[in-house]
C-alpha cells in the first residue's frame, strides 16, 4: 500500500501546482511525512519486523538521553561538593530508613507522629535507597529541629556526617540527570530531536536544577516522576490501553508519594474523562473516558500502598497530611513574612521574578559573556519568552488537532501541575520553583522544535526554488544549444536524482 | 441514551462515594494526638513558694511547657521545696522496716498531686501528664523530680515511659546535681518536646484477639490463597496446552485481511483500520477534510472491491452513509463501533474453519471469573490482615495481585490463533503474493507506525486519517 495516496485533498492545497509559487503553497500547507512508509522487502515476516524495529527506530533517541544523562550527571557531580549546605537535606537523610522498615508495615515507624505527618515517604525511601547503594548507614542522623539552632541540632545529632551527606547528594545527582533525560524525551516527543536537545540542554545549565541535584532534598525525585507522567500522559493518549492508564494512575500516586501536589493531578484527568464521556459516543472513546475516570481511584490506592502510615485510616490520615502542610506553610508563612504568598498572582510573580532574575539559564550564560567581555552588568534571564511562545504554540496545536490528543493530554497535566502550584503555593521557597522548570522546559522544546521544522522547511524549499528556477531559466549558451532538442521539460517535471531534494 | 450515559458515571460516584464514607475515617473520632493543648485550665508551672525562681526563669518554663503543648503533649510543671532532705525522709522511714527511696517518695507525690489537680485536655480523658520536682530548702542539689501520667496519657507520639525516665536520668539530674534547677527543668521539657516530635513510638503489641486472628490469617487464609493461585496458575496453564482442534488439515486460502487477524490473534481495530485504508487507497472510499477540522468519507460505488471482507465493509458503510453517499457525524465518530458485527463475523468465520481457537470466548471468561473470585478473597483478606497486622496476608494480598494481573494480562493478550491457523498462516506466508495483498498485511501488523505522531510540530496526513478511524484524535 502505498502511503502517500493516502494524503487527503486537502481545501486549501490547490491541487494542481504547477508554478514554483504554488507548489510552494502547496508545500507549506501539505505536511510531509516523518517516519518512512512500511517498507516491503520481501515475503518473510521476519525480515519486515526487523525493517521496522522499535530499536531502529529510537536508537538515536536512546543514545542522546544517554549523553545528556551523562553531561548533566558531569555537571551535577562537579557542583556537588560546592554547593551550600541546608538543613532541610538533614531530614531527607534522616529518614531515610525508611526503605529499610518498608518490610515491617505494621512496625513503629510507620505510626501517627509528626514525622509520618509531616512528609509523604517516597522522597526519604529514594534516599534510603541511594545511601544503602553506596553502602551508608540508614539512621545516622537525628531530625533537624527547626525551633532550635545548630549547638541543639548538633546536641541531637541532627547534623549529618560529610560522608553521608556527599552520599546523600550523589543519590540526588543522578536524580537530577535523569531528569535530564527525560527532558530530552518528552521534547522529542512534543517536538523533534532539537527541541528535545534545547530542553534537556536548558534543564542541564539551569542554576536551581544544578542546586536541587547537588542537595540531599526530594525535589528532583518529584521533578522526575512529574517529567514520567507527562510522557506516560503522551503515551496513554497516543494509544489508550489499561496498562497505560494503570501507569499513569501509578506514578501519578507515586508522585504523590513524593510531594502530594501530583496525586491532584488525577482529578482534572477525571473531569477530562468525563467530559468525552459526554461528547462521545464510540465504544473507543468510552474506554477512554473511563480509563481518565479510574485515575483517582488508581492514583490515591498506589499512594496508600506507598504508605503504611496510611493504612489503618486511608483518608482521615491523607487528609491530615494535607491539613498538616497546608499549617507547616502558614507557620513558615508567620515565621518569614518575606516568603508568604498572598494570592495567586503574587505565586505567578514570584514564579517570574524568580527564574528570571534569580535562576536562568539564559541569564547564566548572558553573564557568561558580560564577564568575557569584562561588562560591569548583572544579566538578566529570557528563559519566559521561548517557554512562553511554546506555550501558546502547544495551545494552538491542542485547538488545531483536538483534545484527545497527546499533546493536548501532556497540555492539560502541564497546565494543572502550574495551576496546583500557582494556587496552592502559600510560601515561596526556592525548591518549589523546581516543577515550573520542568513544565518551562517542555513549552521550550515546543518552541524550539517548532522553529527548527520551519526552518528546515524553509531552507530546503528555497534550495528547490533555486534549483527549480534554474532549470527553467538555463544559461543563455546553454539555450543557444537546446534550441533544436524537441521541447523543453513540462514545469512539473523532477528529474527522479533530485526529487530527494 | 443520555439517560444511559449518565448512569455509569453516576454509578462510579456512588461508589467512590459509598467507599469513602466506609473508611474508618468518619468512625475514629479520638482526640488528634499532634494537636494543641494550649488552651488547658491548669497553668503551665507553679512554684511553692511563689519566688523560688525568677521571672525571667518563670517565663522561659512557661514558653518551653507552651511549646510541648502545642504539639500534643498535655504536661505541667509543678516545683515545690521541702525544709529538709527526702533522702533524710527515707532514711527515717528505713527504720520502721520499709525502705522507699527518695524517687520512689517523689513519684508517689507526684501521682497524688495528679489525682489530685485534673490535669487532662478534657473532662475524664486522663491524659495529662506531671513533672513534679522536690527541692529541698538545704540543698538544691538533692532535688528530685517525677513523671506522674495519666492512665491514657501515655503512648503519646513518640513518648513512652521510657523516653521520660531517660529524660529524668539523662537531662534534668545531671543539671540538678550542680544546682541548676530552672536550667534542669527546661531542658528535660525540651528533650520532651523533641521525643514527643521526632521519637520513633513505641510498637504496638497485638492483643489476644489480634494474636488469634493474627494466626487465623497467617496459617489459614494465607494457605487458602496459596491454593487459589495455584488453582488460577493451572487453569491457565491448562488453557494454554489445551487444542482441540489441532489434528485438523489448515485451510489454505487465506485473505490478506485473514493472514493479519491470524498474526494479531484476533480480529481488532487494526483489522478494521487496515480495510478501511485499503479501502481509501484503492478510491472505493475518499476523504473529505470539512473546513471545521472533520474527516468525512465518501463511497464511491463504482470502485470494485475484489476482497470479501473489504466489501462487507463498504455494504455495512453504505447502510451508514446517506443520501449523498457521505458518513459523517454519530457514524464517522463511532467507525469502529459501525463496523465490529463485520469483525466479529470474520472472526467467527475464522472460528468455524478452526483457524482460531473456537473455545478462546468461553476461556478467557473462565480466566477472568477465577482471577475475579481470587482478587475477591484478596479484597476480603484485606481487613483481617490490618486488624491483626498480620504480615503474612499482607504478603498473601501481593501474591494474588501479581497472579491475578499477570493472569488477566495473558487472557487480554492471548493469541486466539489456533495450531491450525498457525499451520495456515505459515503457509500463506511461503506463498508468494501481490504487492497490495502485503501492503494490507503489513498495515495491519504493523499499524503502530502509522500511530505514532512523533517528531515536529505537524502530523502528517496519513497519520491523521489512521488515528481518526481509531478514534484516537488527530494526532
Amino acid at each position: 500500500m502505498n502511503l502517500a495516496k493516502l494524503t487527503p485533498p486537502s481545501p486549501r492545497v490547490p491541487r494542481k501546482a504547477s508554478k514554483p509559487s504554488a507548489r510552494w503553497k502547496a508545500f507549506r500547507h501539505h505536511a510531509r511525512p516523518t517516519i518512512n512508509p512500511v517498507a516491503l522487502r520481501g515475503r518473510n515476516i521476519e525480515e519486515r519486523e526487523r525493517v521496522l524495529t522499535r530499536r531502529d527506530r529510537f536508537l538515536p533517541d536512546i543514545l542522546l538521553a544517554l549523553l545528556f544523562f551523562a553531561i548533566s550527571l558531569g555537571v551535577n557531580l562537579e557542583a556537588l561538593p560546592s554547593t551550600p549546605t541546608h538543613p532541610d537535606e538533614t531530614r531527607w537523610l534522616n529518614r531515610s530508613y525508611y526503605a529499610r522498615d518498608l518490610i515491617d508495615p505494621f512496625g513503629p515507624t510507620w505510626q501517627d507522629y509528626v514525622t509520618t505527618r509531616g512528609q509523604p515517604p517516597l522522597g526519604s525511601i529514594v534516599m534510603g535507597i541511594g545511601l544503602a547503594i553506596q553502602g551508608k548507614p540508614l539512621d545516622s542522623v537525628g531530625v533537624w529541629d527547626f525551633a532550635y539552632g545548630r549547638d541543639w541540632n548538633e546536641r541531637m545529632g541532627a547534623i549529618p556526617t560529610e560522608d553521608i551527606r556527599l552520599a546523600g547528594r550523589r543519590t540526588n545527582a543522578v536524580i537530577g540527570a535523569l531528569v535530564v533525560a527525560s527532558a530530552f524525551v518528552l521534547g522529542r516527543l512534543l517536538t523533534n530531536r532539537v527541541g528535545g536537545s534545547l530542553a534537556a540542554l536548558f534543564v542541564t545549565f539551569h542554576p536551581l536544577h544544578i542546586i536541587l541535584s547537588t542537595q540531599a532534598l526530594s525535589d528532583q525525585t518529584l521533578a522526575l516522576l512529574l517529567m514520567l507522567i507527562f510522557i506516560t500522559g503522551w503515551g496513554f493518549a497516543k494509544r489508550p490501553t489499561w496498562t497505560r492508564a494503570i501507569l499513569l494512575g501509578i506514578l501519578l500516586g507515586l508522585g504523590g508519594s513524593v510531594k502530594l501536589t501530583p496525586l491532584l493531578l488525577s482529578i482534572p484527568l477525571a473531569g477530562f474523562g468525563m467530559l468525552r464521556l459526554l461528547v462521545d459516543r464510540d465504544r473507543a472513546a468510552r474506554d477512554y473516558a473511563f480509563m481518565l475516570l479510574a485515575q483517582p481511584a488508581i492514583a490515591f490506592a498506589t499512594f496508600v500502598a506507598s504508605y503504611p502510615y496510611l493504612w489503618p485510616s486511608p483518608i482521615r490520615r491523607t487528609w491530615d497530611l494535607y491539613a498538616f502542610r497546608a499549617s507547616e506553610m502558614s507557620d513558615q508563612s508567620a515565621a518569614w513574612p518575606s516568603t508568604a504568598v498572598t494570592s495567586p498572582l503574587d505565586a505567578l510573580g514570584r514564579f517570574g521574578g524568580y527564574l528570571t532574575h534569580t535562576h536562568s539559564t539564559s541569564a547564566r550564560f548572558i553573564q557568561l559573556i558580560f564577564d568575557r567581555l569584562g561588562i560591569d552588568r548583572v544579566a538578566s534571564g529570557y528563559d519566559f519568552i521561548p517557554a512562553a511562545a511554546g506555550m501558546i504554540l502547544l495551545l494552538w496545536w491542542v485547538c488545531r488537532f483536538g483534545f484527545w490528543t497527546p499533546r493536548a493530554m501532556v497540555a492539560l497535566l502541564m497546565g494543572a501541575e502550574a495551576a496546583t502550584l500557582i494556587l496552592g503555593m502559600k510560601t515561596d521557597f526556592y525548591r518549589y520553583h523546581l516543577p515550573i522548570i520542568v513544565i518551562m522546559s517542555g513549552c521550550i522544546a515546543v518552541s524550539i522544535g517548532a522553529g527548527w521544522t520551519a526552518l528546515v522547511r524553509l531552507t530546503m524549499h528555497r534550495q528547490s526554488l533555486l534549483t527549480s528556477l534554474r532549470r527553467h531559466r538555463p544559461h543563455p549558451a546553454t539555450r543557444r544549444q537546446s534550441t533544436s532538442s524537441s521541447a523543453s521539460p513540462s514545469p512539473d517535471y523532477v528529474p527522479q536524482r533530485e526529487a530527494s531534494q | 441514551m443520555t439517560r444511559t450515559r449518565l448512569f455509569l458515571p453516576g454509578l462510579v460516584l456512588l461508589l467512590v462515594t459509598g467507599l469513602l464514607l466506609s473508611t474508618p475515617a468518619f468512625v475514629n473520632a479520638e482526640r488528634d494526638p499532634l494537636a494543641p493543648v494550649v488552651d488547658m485550665p491548669s497553668p503551665q508551672v507553679q512554684t511553692i513558694p511563689d519566688d523560688l525562681f525568677t521571672n525571667e526563669q518563670r517565663a522561659s518554663l512557661a514558653g518551653v511547657v507552651n511549646e510541648a503543648r502545642l504539639f500534643g503533649v498535655p504536661l505541667v510543671v509543678r516545683v515545690i521545696t521541702m525544709p529538709t532532705s527526702l533522702q533524710t525522709l527515707s532514711d527515717a522511714t528505713a527504720l520502721t522496716g520499709v525502705v522507699p527511696t527518695q524517687q520512689e517518695i517523689v513519684q508517689r507525690m507526684a501521682e497524688t498531686w495528679l489525682a489530685d489537680e485534673a490535669v487532662e485536655t478534657s473532662e475524664g480523658a486522663g491524659d495529662g501528664i506531671l513533672l513534679l520536682v522536690v527541692v529541698p530548702e538545704n540543698d538544691h542539689t538533692l532535688s528530685t523530680a517525677a513523671f506522674a501520667t495519666g492512665p491514657n496519657a501515655l503512648p503519646l507520639n513518640g513518648l513512652t515511659e521510657e523516653h521520660l525516665d531517660r529524660v529524668l536520668h539523662d537531662v534534668i539530674y545531671p543539671f540538678f546535681a550542680n544546682d541548676h534547677i530552672a536550667t534542669g527543668i527546661h531542658s528535660g521539657v525540651a528533650y520532651l518536646s523533641y521525643d514527643n516530635l521526632f521519637a520513633v513510638p513505641a510498637r504496638h503489641q497485638r492483643s489476644d484477639q489480634q494474636q488469634t486472628l493474627n494466626d487465623i490469617t497467617s496459617i489459614a487464609f494465607t494457605g487458602l490463597a496459596l491454593i487459589g493461585v495455584i488453582a488460577l496458575g493451572g487453569l491457565v496453564f491448562w488453557i494454554r496446552r489445551r487444542d482441540p482442534h489441532s489434528g485438523q488439515e489448515a485451510d489454505q486460502r487465506l485473505s490478506p485481511f485473514e493472514a493479519g487477524a491470524l498474526t494479531r490473534g484476533r480480529v481488532d481495530t487494526n483489522v478494521i483500520t487496515a480495510a478501511l485504508l485499503h479501502l481509501i487507497t484503492i478510491g472505493a472510499l475518499r476523504v473529505h477534510m470539512q473546513k471545521s477540522g472533520k474527516m468525512v468519507l465518501a463511497i464511491q460505488e463504482s470502485i470494485p472491491v475484489a476482497d470479501s471482507f473489504a466489501r462487507d465493509i463498504m455494504q455495512r458503510l453504505a447502510q451508514e452513509a446517506g443520501e449523498d453517499g457521505l458518513i459523517q457525524g454519530a457514524s464517522m465518530r463511532r467507525i469502529q463501533d459501525v463496523l465490529s458485527p463485520v469483525g466479529d463475523h470474520l472472526q467467527d468465520s475464522l472460528a468455524t474453519r478452526n483457524l482460531f481457537n473456537r473455545d478462546a470466548r468461553v476461556e478467557t471468561t473462565w480466566v477472568v471469573l477465577a482471577s475475579a473470585a481470587l482478587a475477591a478473597f484478596a479484597v476480603f483478606l484485606l481487613m483481617p490482615s490490618m486488624m491483626a497486622m498480620s504480615r503474612l496476608g499482607l504478603a498473601a494480598m501481593l501474591m494474588i495481585g501479581i497472579a491475578v494481573v499477570a493472569s488477566l494480562l495473558w487472557a487480554a493478550r492471548r493469541s486466539w490463533t489456533s495450531r491450525v491457523g498457525q499451520r495456515a498462516l505459515a503457509e500463506w506466508q511461503a506463498r508468494p503474493h501481490s504487492a497490495t495483498d502485503l501492503a494490507i498485511f503489513d498495515t495491519i501488523i504493523h499499524q503502530h507506525v502509522l500511530i505514532d505522531a512523533i517528531g515536529g510540530p505537524d502530523v502528517p496526513s496519513h497519520i491523521q486519517i489512521t488515528r481518526r478511524l481509531r478514534a484516537l484524535g488527530a494526532g
